[in-house]
């Protein structure tokens, strides 16, 4: 597919939020940056035909489009605000595309309820290791932790081949939440992870990343232009340093 | 909310056993007839937990006769006619409202619009 396809299917969409609520920090993922994450990813094999998809924090469903064009198996899209999710779904009616995408109303838990949610049970009745004697058993262990986080998403770990996500960043009352949607987003898929990061945090979540049994590297280097999406920001706009991510969670060095 | 979703949806709500797979009460279930892909149904299936579709069909049936019957376990290979019926089951059929049921505490999520409510209560995470 295209860049130029891509992009322009995904211009023709309804995406900005009608009413965009501060505490969520929504505002759309352009269509320019939607074709980019989506074509690298195609072409490392983790989308399209022969996979399954995730967009953890749909928003107006860019990235969940974006995984519908390229012909991805199952698209599953998740997102806590219904009212995202209802224009999502009729932005994908209006595709009428082929590809089956499935809509869920659910909420990665907040930091402060879950901090304490994060696993630390050392047996695990309902999933055995992967099937593999090459990896750590240190990292296994971990990565078995993750399985039995309580984030407040109700899917089975492993259940996608790939997710993606463009959190939120995490305002004052919100802090950590993108780690947080990282975390989620590296229980609920079984092959790899693309996620959006401020660059200046980028030392730290190599740190967490690598400490979970997995490993990240930066496909590339964004700015990210905020646009004046609340009333309140003196800006036109505002730019931000942003890493897209890739989370390799097959990989059996750390 | 197709099977597919259902077969992926787990209950880990505070204070539950095995939340797995979750009962599902239909109100309204509609059939969107589409074309199959057999290479898509053979390679999704392997990703998916059989037992729980065989269960998801036993609960919608009452609200839905044209369910094709499936066999207990899957043979090593599957005939067009398995591999429609799986398609028919897990691409088609659309639970628009209902619920679903855990079944080790049995809290309800509702479906509405095909979409599944699965936000936790403050007391649940």
């Amino acid at each position: 597919m295209k860049r130029k396809h891509l992009e322009s299917a995904l211009s023709s969409i309804q995406r900005e939020f009608p009413d965009p609520k501060i505490t969520l920090e929504q505002y759309p993922t352009s269509p320019s940056l939607t074709a980019s994450v989506i074509l690298v990813a195609l072409e490392r094999g983790d989308l399209g035909p022969g996979t399954t998809a995730l967009d953890l924090g749909c928003g107006t469903g860019m990235l969940t489009l974006g995984c519908a064009l390229v012909e991805t198996d199952l698209v599953l899209a998740l997102d806590c605000d219904p009212d995202a999710l209802q224009l999502a779904k009729e932005n994908f009616e209006d595709m009428e595309l082929e590809t089956a995408v499935e809509w869920i109303h659910a909420q990665v838990a907040s930091v402060t309820s879950s901090t304490t949610k994060v696993s630390n049970k050392s047996n695990n009745k309902r999933r055995p290791p992967p099937k593999t004697n090459t990896i750590q058993a240190s990292t296994l262990e971990t990565r078995q932790l993750i399985a039995e986080d309580e984030d407040g998403v109700l899917l089975r770990s492993n259940c996608v081949d790939t997710v993606l996500t463009n959190p939120p960043f995490g305002t004052k009352q919100n802090a950590g939440m993108d780690l947080r949607f990282l975390r989620t987003a590296c229980r609920l898929a079984r092959r790899t992870v693309y996620s959006f990061h401020k660059t200046s945090t980028r030392a730290f979540l190599q740190q967490q990343v690598t400490a979970w049994g997995y490993s990240f590297h930066v496909v590339a280097e964004m700015q990210f232009d905020l646009p004046q999406v609340y009333k309140f920001h003196k800006d036109k706009s505002r730019d931000i340093a942003v890493d897209l991510i890739r989370v390799d969670l097959t990989c059996t060095e750390n | 909310m197709r099977l597919l979703t259902h077969n992926y949806l787990q209950s880990n709500v505070k204070g539950t056993e095995e939340g797995y797979p979750l009962g599902i009460v239909p109100e309204t279930v509609e059939i969107d007839k589409s074309p199959v892909d057999r290479e898509l149904l053979l390679n999704i299936l392997p990703k998916l937990n059989y037992d729980a579709v065989l269960q998801a069909v036993e609960q919608l049936r009452p609200h839905c006769e044209t369910l094709p019957n499936l066999p207990s376990t899957l043979p090593e290979d599957l005939d067009d006619e398995l591999v429609n019926d799986l398609y028919f089951v897990l691409f088609d059929v659309h639970v628009k409202n209902g619920c679903l049921v855990c079944p080790s505490t049995q809290r309800k999520f509702p479906i509405r619009d095909g979409i599944p409510n699965m936000i936790l209560h403050e007391d649940e995470i």
